[in-house]
């Protein structure tokens, strides 16, 4: 079982970020965490329902219902407050990391 | 649409047997979807390497999502190992071969993969399906050895 505070899985961390801008289906969530990683970060249809199924089964993100006109064979998720939290926890870690490498001087100010 | 994409859409939904039942039953329907969609865009954007890079995603999730998932199911893994080492194989001639190529058109391209390595892909992996299926009902501890 993930800790609630445990660094997340590259996938985890993008689905969640993505669903941060608002509810969206499977290939929207895919889409977007393309955009969001540069085109650097590439998942398939299981990486993407095998996070989504471990976020649903840690209470990150949840199932609501789709626009009333949209494609009733698609699902779309919801990031809840835990998801946030998860999401923000990351963020912070990742800011502390380059905080940090500055400090240690590995990375300067100009080249981030 | 295409016949490499409705093709491809179709081989995506059987390979989906591969997958855990768990998940299958849950999102089977959505991976589906997810990939015929992707396939599709990717198809607009860059044609037959567009393809190939999504085919490529779908069969690497094979081996590091399917395959641990299944690896207790030997039924599923041996034909799945099978596969994917001869679809490997006859992918890396393939593209030996083509490069003494100076003209291809899709058509040709198609036809190379589906009888290239397809073709000798999923033979074996049906070979290797029934030699499970075999062994899997004889006791292989019966065998003595001298």
């Amino acid at each position: 079982m993930e800790q609630p505070d445990s660094p997340l899985a590259p996938a985890a961390f993008l689905i969640l970020f993505a669903l941060a801008s608002g509810d969206k289906h499977g290939y929207a969530i895919m889409q977007e965490a393309r955009k969001l990683s540069d085109h650097k970060f590439q998942m398939g249809p299981a990486t993407l329902y095998t996070t989504i199924q471990r976020l649903l089964d840690s209470d990150r993100i949840r199932e609501v219902p789709g626009p009333e006109h949209g494609d009733t064979r698609r699902k779309y998720y919801h990031l809840t407050g835990a998801g946030k939290a998860a999401l923000n926890t990351e963020l912070a870690r990742m800011e502390a990391m380059v905080k940090k490498s500055k400090a240690m001087r590995l990375r300067t100010a100009e080249s981030s | 649409m295409r016949r490499i994409l409705a093709q491809s859409i179709w081989l995506y939904g059987k390979l989906l047997l591969l997958y855990p039942g768990e998940l299958r039953r849950e999102f089977g329907n959505e991976m589906a979807l997810v990939f015929a969609e992707d396939i599709e865009s990717a198809w607009g954007d860059a044609r037959i390497a567009g393809v190939l890079q999504i085919w490529w995603y779908a069969l690497r999730e094979l081996v590091t999502v399917a395959l641990p998932a299944q690896r207790s199911n030997p039924c599923v893994l041996a034909p799945a190992l099978a596969f994917v080492f001869v679809a490997a194989g006859q992918s890396a001639e393939l593209c030996l071969a083509l490069h003494q190529v100076t003209r291809l058109d899709a058509p040709l391209l198609f036809d190379a993969i589906r009888l290239l390595v397809l073709l000798p892909s999923l033979l074996t992996a049906c070979v290797a399906f029934i030699v499970t299926r075999v062994y899997a009902g004889s006791s292989i501890a019966a065998l003595q050895l001298d």
